[in-house]
């Protein structure tokens, strides 16, 4: 019997501890409060390759994928110098799949300003990441 | 609504792979307990999958004969009702534990959310092609169509029966498979369900990092040499003779694994080259054994060339393989700069850090555990072909080695907890 009750403290223990080291609670709290939205963005701010409108930007992308709910996915281009992916996958399409007429432009600044002259903004985040869309009549 | 649909998931997989296929070898058996039953039906199932996506089916259509196919086996097993002893369902809260744990995982995962880079890069992209209900003949539009493709399928499937519609609900089989393959290889403990339920916690506590359930296919390899490792331990170490249930538990983790990544076909080949020479198989069954895995491994280059999908092995880091570029590969800064990744590998990996531990305390106890060869084998053979493949690697090594060696080391350490056990077992410990 005692030997029972010590194999279950243990075990108790054990769980307890692999509930501490993955920070069980706070998560749980997280994940009921959060929507899947804020939970996304969050997770790819902490990115070492990503941010919500820096790097890959993922945070922004997904914005526009949730606030916009496109059919296709808009052409995405990053702007930034380094060479980075992008996170055309978050749109749930299948792959090469894109609206041109659409256009989501990542880390932005004002020497790129003849790439949107074709464009109406739609949505602008800090002048850095811009969602754009084709101006009747232009190709 | 997530914390519901995590619920919903469990129970689908437990549901799901408790159903069994209507052949005696396949049905609750008194020798079998809960988890090996649950392992030997998803490897099963997933090769059921597998062999229908095969077939160029879209997955709504998998998912209606799948469906179909657990229906009938499930009237079957109704039938036989009552042949079927729950007792050993019943017996422990050892299954509590497992769904604590997968909770805590799913929780996590549902928390942390990230791909990491070859998920987005090359594993996704074949999530999206099969979740839009596409064949595997448009594979060939998907980046690296030479990359095998069943961890994706499988993420597919369960991602369109999960009601909550994002991705990483799909990856919660991961999970499911991850601590079942775990309480799988605690069955091989000669000690009381509450010691394997505390050993179970500590292999997980020592595995567990979410980077692992970020949608890369090592995990998969993880599992499958998992379950694997429990099949050598009772065929080699206990000297037993293969049975009809090891047979195809075997053949259809051989298959599984050159379906999940490129190095998997070469795990499966080294599985057979371990069997064929440490076990006692006769001769018919091991050629039988090595004819399936050849076999398995031909439809997989025929399919593939059927499908127009590319059959190079993996293009990306090996393009020159001409014999007068290997040798200038071998140089002796390279060799050192592999083996001091290798090191620092095997420093982070728990599971080697224990096989070592526990190696050591029995050689100092000097009761040496002898019949470990195959383990060995198995270790220097794969460690070996790691070495030869960023050897051979013409990309720049030392960006490939920090991005890839601790995940293929993890996915091959399953069988250090093999000398863990046999110490166990051998020093006939009473905890």
């Amino acid at each position: 019997m005692k030997n029972n009750i010590f194999k279950i403290f243990i075990l108790v223990s054990l769980i307890l501890i692999l509930y501490k080291n993955v920070d069980f609670f706070s998560k749980g709290y997280f994940v009921l409060t959060k929507d899947y939205n804020q939970r996304f963005n969050k997770s790819y701010e902490k990115d070492q390759f990503s941010g919500f409108c820096s790097k890959e930007s993922h945070g922004y992308v997904h914005y526009i994928k949730s606030k916009y709910k496109d059919e296709a996915p808009p052409a995405i281009i990053n702007l930034e110098q380094k060479r980075r992916k992008v996170p055309y996958w978050i749109f749930y399409n299948l792959y090469g799949v894109v609206d041109k007429d659409k256009l989501i432009l990542l880390n932005y600044n004002k020497s790129h300003s003849d790439l949107i002259k074709n464009f109406t903004i739609i949505d602008n985040y800090i002048n850095k990441c811009l969602y754009l869309e084709r101006k009747n009549g232009n190709n | 609504m997530e914390i519901i649909n995590i619920f919903y998931l469990f129970f689908v997989f437990i549901i799901f792979f408790s159903i069994s296929l209507p052949f005696p070898v396949s049905r609750l058996d008194n020798n079998f307990t809960y988890v090996e039953q649950l392992t030997f039906n998803i490897i099963i199932q997933i090769n059921l999958i597998l062999f229908m996506s095969l077939l160029n089916i879209p997955l709504e259509t998998i998912l209606f004969v799948y469906f179909s196919y657990l229906t009938v086996c499930f009237i079957f097993q109704c039938k036989n009702f009552n042949k079927i002893k729950f007792t050993k369902i019943n017996q422990n809260y050892f299954y509590i534990f497992i769904l604590i744990i997968f909770f805590l995982i799913c929780l996590d995962v549902s928390y942390s959310l990230t791909l990491d880079w070859d998920a987005q890069r090359f594993w996704f992209p074949k999530v999206l092609n099969f979740y839009n209900n596409e064949t595997i003949d448009n594979l060939v539009n998907a980046p690296n169509p030479q990359y095998p493709f069943l961890g994706s399928l499988l993420w597919a499937l369960f991602w369109k029966i999960s009601f909550f519609p994002e991705e990483y609900t799909g990856r919660l089989f991961y999970a499911f498979l991850y601590c079942v393959s775990i309480a799988n290889l605690t069955e091989i403990l000669k000690l009381s369900k509450n010691i394997k339920t505390i050993f179970f916690i500590i292999l997980i506590m020592l595995s567990y990092k979410y980077i692992l359930f970020s949608g890369s296919q090592d995990l998969l390899i993880f599992c499958l040499i998992s379950i694997t490792a429990k099949i050598f331990y009772e065929i080699i170490s206990s000297k037993k003779k293969i049975s009809i249930y090891q047979f195809i538990l075997l053949l259809l983790i051989c298959n599984s694994l050159i379906w999940t990544k490129q190095e998997g076909t070469i795990y499966a080949f080294i599985i057979i080259f371990i069997l064929l020479f440490f076990s006692k198989i006769n001769i018919t069954k091991s050629i039988a054994l090595l004819g399936f895995v050849v076999f398995f491994f031909i439809v997989r280059i025929l399919v593939y060339k059927f499908y127009n999908l590319e059959i190079s092995i993996n293009s990306c880091c090996w393009n020159d393989l001409s014999f007068k570029s290997m040798v200038e590969k071998f140089s002796i800064d390279r060799i050192v700069t592999i083996i001091t990744f290798f090191i620092f590998s095997f420093l982070k990996n728990s599971f080697f850090l224990l096989g070592l531990f526990f190696l050591i305390a029995s050689l100092l106890s000097k009761k040496i555990i002898n019949n470990n060869s195959y383990i060995y084998s198995f270790y220097i053979l794969s460690y070996g072909f790691i070495f030869s493949a960023y050897i051979l690697s013409d990309l720049e090594l030392i960006w490939m080695l920090k991005t890839g060696l601790d995940r293929l080391i993890f996915s091959v350490s399953p069988l250090c907890i093999l000398i863990v056990v046999k110490y166990i077992n051998a020093h006939n410990l009473k905890i």
